[in-house]
């Protein structure tokens, strides 16, 4: 799982938003996992900075999972 | 002796390897037999050369159970179809055989004997092996007609050993009645048949709607403003490089079992599941992205995606 947020970490910092896809299915394949708070909160600051996660059409396509909810994206 | 003899004509026509073994026991015991055994012995050598037409036929029809569909389909093309694969005992060999067996010469006869045995054994396994795998290729072409579905992928090796009527035809589709008018030019339903005599190929039903098909069959080149992006980012967790990189995401979307569409400002994309990442494609066949997963987080995005994204079937 080290590997995965490893990941999401990358992506969250080159995220292109014409492109989410591989994003959400790493929120996909941890839905079932405990994601660790200092994670969370590392992720979150770089989402509050990065204004095409404040995009409608990403907030939706990224929304529904445990860890978009966890991160701030959408509901 | 007499009621050998008879045995060995029931076996003719009811089970050709105990035949074969019996008439060998008897070649064995020639020299001890008296005149009129010896004669009568002769005799039915000599009528072996009549019954051989369909001996083989019948048992290893029998054998097969062969699907009522496969027999009259092969009646309609050719009711000789098993002459045409030379499956009868050879006649000048019988002679030779008998000659042998005249002159005492048992050991020469025996030789000749399995001569023909394993020969028609050869042929009539040639003849059991197509009719199983054509009998196998019925259960699947009555299921697909049961279902309604009418269109049909050629699948199978093209290596050397195949057919230059099936190499060309591997990983198209057809529609049935299109495979109907087909001609392997061994006077065989290709239907059924495939290529004709010991063909490995085979049909598989076509399930997938046009859209996925045309895909499938596009050429799949990968989008030009994400390769290099993809290249930097996603291939590495693959341990490939560009060019692998792109044929393995071709690979995915080519074999895939498991696809789904998903909807993307306002445009439908469609999605491929691999052993290790899954690829997004654009309806066109472009190559949108081949993402790296895990085998066992694959399963889980894929299952949590259909449930939360709405991945739909198509």
């Amino acid at each position: 799982m080290d590997e995965y947020l490893k990941w999401i970490k990358e992506e969250i910092n080159d995220f292109d938003p014409n492109r989410p896809d591989y994003l959400l299915g790493l929120f996909a394949a941890l839905e079932r996992q405990e994601i660790p708070e200092s994670f969370i909160e590392d992720c979150k600051k770089d989402i509050e900075g990065n204004e095409d996660f404040k995009n409608p059409d990403v907030i939706d396509f990224l929304s529904g999972f445990k860890l978009s909810k966890l991160l701030g994206i959408g509901k | 002796m007499e009621e050998r003899i008879k045995k060995l004509r029931l076996l003719a026509s009811t089970n050709s390897k105990r035949f074969l073994e019996e008439l060998r026991d008897l070649i064995q015991e020639w020299k001890s037999l008296k005149k009129t055994g010896k004669k009568k012995f002769e005799s039915d050598i000599r009528s072996l050369e009549k019954v051989g037409n369909d001996l083989f036929l019948n048992l290893y029809t029998k054998r097969a159970k062969s699907n009522d569909n496969v027999i009259s389909a092969i009646e309609k093309r050719s009711v000789n179809v098993f002459d045409k694969g030379n499956l009868k005992l050879n006649t000048l060999k019988l002679r030779e055989m008998l000659s042998l067996i005249q002159d005492d010469n048992t050991d020469k006869a025996l030789k000749v004997m399995d001569s023909i045995s394993s020969n028609v054994k050869s042929r009539g396994e040639t003849i059991l092996n197509t009719l199983l795998i054509a009998n196998n290729r019925a259960k699947v072409i009555e299921n697909a007609k049961k279902r309604g579905i009418n269109q049909l992928r050629y699948e199978g090796p093209t290596g050397a050993l195949s057919r230059d009527f099936c190499k060309s035809r591997v990983g198209k589709v057809y529609t049935i009645e299109e495979i109907e008018l087909m001609d392997n030019q061994q006077r065989l339903p290709v239907l059924y048949f495939c290529g004709g005599y010991n063909c490995r190929h085979r049909w598989v039903v076509v399930i997938e709607p046009k859209v996925i098909e045309n895909i499938k069959n596009s050429e799949l080149k990968y989008s030009e403003t994400d390769i290099n992006q993809d290249t930097r980012k996603h291939a590495p967790k693959f341990g490939l490089n560009q060019e692998e990189y792109i044929k393995e995401a071709q690979s995915v979307v080519r074999n895939a079992k498991e696809y789904y569409k998903q909807e993307r400002k306002g445009c439908m994309q469609y999605v491929f599941v691999g052993y290790r990442g899954y690829v997004i494609t654009k309806d066109a066949g472009t190559i949108k992205g081949y993402f790296y997963h895990d085998p066992k987080y694959v399963t889980e995005a894929v299952e949590n995606l259909k449930i939360k994204k709405n991945w739909g079937k198509l």
